[in-house]
């Protein structure tokens, strides 16, 4: 098969990346100091006695801290590799503990953030292309609208506009709150004594399975602006490079070659559309980054407990475990989302399987 | 030489850039977008430029620092916002004058883009050339380390770097050996354009690539230029301005980088006259006013309109630019 070989050689080439960028955020952690950085690997105080000596220089001599940057930085990957990515002293927890608690809730907003994008970006996209086709050397009035206002929302920072919704839907008309739900049921669901069951961490989901509509319904309040605020930007961009790869393709000689064989509009549009797609998707690895920094800025005015929001609480209060193991997620997620466009690409464009 | 056959020689020298420019100019005017773009971006460029009348510093104090109007022991007492007054037109957050960061904050805002680009097509420029002019080995091991970059979302490394870099560099030349102090201000610029070199490098190297076997690179070569000359003299000047002019552009893009960082706690400190720290501190007193939402209002509203305006200037104009600047497409 040519596409799994496709795959396999994708995989592959993925090895030496991931290598080198988990070379460099280790390489950042070594700015700290040496004490500080035992938590990449254990928590100190889970030794600590009154009465012991100093456990520290005990671990920085077991994990090869003093040792030359190869040695430390093998010995970390061992670890790492082992599944162990440190302790959080933010969270009293192991690294990979924290983020997967912290996980769904950012997969839950990106869950009901990306269907807008896509629908929405793409299809204004082709209609704004569609337009700007048909009136050609002229301006048309609606494609310029949704030029000069995907222009705005581009500009436009995620985290003032997160602000302006927080102050007019949650301090003025206290319409809806932040956080992921309302306290009380919150509290119902943090108490001990609640038979809530967690089963995928995504609280419209949970609220479902154990039989509390009310809880997703109230999750699902509580996610109206988060997701405007993540999609607006993302939508903006998506829906100019939309544009302007259809605007470029619905002026190439193939079109013309299909109108003169008496195409209809609906079928020229829709073999300008399949090879647009292609160029929308070389530049989806951007879409993605900004999309990560959406979600950082979203959660973190939100209150949103999500991994966003962790690592800007890991980067201000110096969580270095914290920070270094998320950097590796976010890599791994990030590499994973590449992946994933790489085979779309092969799949639109056969071409590229070679 | 006559002074006005040597003018003659020079203008026509010139012809061709002029003729560029007044191109590019024709095209910028005809086009409303890109037209309003041009004038806020000469708004903010006046602005920038008159600060010292606009808001008259302190004498003997640094003229980044918002002037303090409050009570005397600031870290004990945080005073409130206060509203818009003649004293202060735009009003004052905890204690500090928000016109003098606003105005001040449109120096800090240029200086930051121009610092990053600067940076960053520094080695975007040196890594792109040499991995595109000698090819082989070179070529693969830099583009795979420019790769390791594109495969790690920008602002997280940013901000990573910023709280990880130190902020006293050691620097030893031998005899002479000093310190270098980075500011936060500095380290965030520093950890912006180690981001965002890859892509000018590639860029870059994509250009020499497509040009180093051109007659005049080869004709360059054959009279015994130096492979640095070929590229400063010959290769550089004809397929590089584009992309020089494109990297400006984005200059927009990295201040709403830098202003995202700054908002989320890894830019200077309150009191310094930095648009989205202004913001960002303006935040403990939005959520807590409950009965009237927009009470402490003019103190993130006025410092988000001049963000936001700036990075619109931006978007509008590169946009049309980016248009004209593509031979593709630049002439239909």
């Amino acid at each position: 098969m040519r596409l799994t070989n496709y795959i396999l050689r994708k995989l592959l080439s993925a090895v030496p990346t991931l290598l080198g960028l988990s070379i460099l955020i280790f390489y950042t952690s070594t700015f700290f100091p040496l004490r500080e950085r035992v938590m990449l690997f254990i928590s100190p105080h889970r030794y600590q006695d009154p009465w012991a000596p100093d456990p520290i220089p005990a671990l920085i001599e077991k994990y090869h801290l003093n040792d030359p940057f190869s040695v430390q930085y093998v010995t970390w990957l061992g670890e790492v590799l082992k599944g162990n990515l440190g302790f959080s002293y933010l969270y009293d927890m192991p690294v990979a503990e924290a983020i997967l608690k912290f996980f769904p809730a950012t997969l839950e907003l990106v869950i009901f953030a990306i269907p807008i994008i896509l629908l929405g970006g793409y299809g204004l996209g082709v209609f704004s292309a569609k337009r700007a086709h048909k009136r050609a050397p002229r301006e048309d009035a609606i494609d310029f609208a949704t030029r000069t206002i995907t222009t705005i929302g581009y500009s436009i920072p995620s985290f003032v506009l997160g602000l302006l919704l927080l102050v007019i839907f949650y301090v003025g008309l206290r319409w809806v709150g932040i956080e992921r739900l309302s306290s009380d049921l919150q509290a119902f669901i943090f108490s001990p004594s609640s038979d809530w069951v967690t089963y995928t961490g995504l609280m419209t989901i949970d609220g479902l399975l154990n039989g509390r509509p009310d809880i997703s319904l109230d999750a699902l309040r509580h996610l109206v602006l988060p997701v405007i605020t993540l999609a607006t930007q993302m939508l903006a961009i998506l829906v100019r490079i939309t544009r302007s790869s259809m605007v470029g393709e619905l002026v190439k000689p193939y079109i013309v070659t299909a109108r003169a064989k008496g195409l209809d509009e609906k079928g020229v549009i829709r073999h300008a559309k399949k090879n647009s797609l292609a160029s929308i998707l070389t530049v989806s690895g951007i879409l993605f980054a900004s999309m990560l920094t959406g979600v950082v800025v979203t959660e973190y005015i939100f209150l949103i407990k999500g991994v966003g929001f962790l690592v800007v609480r890991a980067a201000s209060r110096y969580d270095i475990a914290l920070l270094v193991g998320l950097s590796l997620f976010f890599c791994v997620i990030f590499m994973l989302i590449n992946l994933i466009v790489d085979i779309a690409y092969a799949y639109i464009d056969p071409r590229v399987k070679q | 030489m006559g002074f006005k056959s040597r003018l003659e020689g020079f203008r026509s020298e010139l012809r061709p850039t002029i003729s560029e420019l007044k191109f590019l100019t024709h095209r910028v005017k005809s086009s409303p977008l890109s037209f309003a773009g041009a004038i806020i971006l000469l708004f903010f460029f006046a602005v920038a430029l008159l600060a010292p009348l606009l808001a008259p510093p302190v004498p003997g104090e640094d003229p980044y620092m918002c002037p303090y109007d409050g009570p005397v022991y600031k870290e004990w007492i945080t005073p409130l916002p206060s509203p818009p007054s003649p004293e202060h037109p735009f009003g004052t957050l905890k204690g500090y004058d928000i016109w003098h960061g606003c105005i001040w904050g449109t120096r800090i805002a240029l200086r930051m883009g121009l610092l990053v680009t600067f940076i960053a097509l520094a080695f975007g420029l040196a890594i792109g050339c040499v991995a595109g002019y000698y090819g082989g080995l070179i070529d693969e091991l830099m583009m795979r380390f420019a790769d390791i970059f594109f495969s790690f979302p920008g602002l997280l490394l940013a901000m990573v770097l910023v709280v990880a870099l130190p902020s006293v560099w050691p620097v030893n030349l031998g005899p002479i050996a000093f310190d270098v102090a980075l500011s936060r201000l500095d380290k965030l610029a520093l950890a912006l354009a180690l981001v965002g070199w890859p892509s000018y490098a590639r860029l870059i190297r994509g250009e020499i690539v497509k040009v180093k076997h051109e007659d005049y690179v080869e004709a360059a070569k054959a009279v015994g230029c130096s492979d640095i000359r070929v590229m400063v003299k010959h290769i550089v000047p004809n397929s590089m301005f584009p992309i020089l002019i494109m990297a400006f552009l984005n200059m927009g893009g990295i201040v709403l980088s830098a202003a995202t960082l700054s908002f989320l706690g890894f830019g200077p400190d309150m009191g310094y006259a930095d648009w989205a720290t202004i913001v960002s501190h303006s935040r403990d007193y939005v959520i807590s006013s409950l009965q009237d939402p927009f009470r402490y209002g003019y103190t993130w509203i006025i410092p988000s309109i001049f963000i936001f305006a700036f990075i619109l200037g931006w978007s509008l104009l590169g946009d049309t630019l980016r248009d004209i600047l593509d031979p593709m497409i630049r002439r239909r």
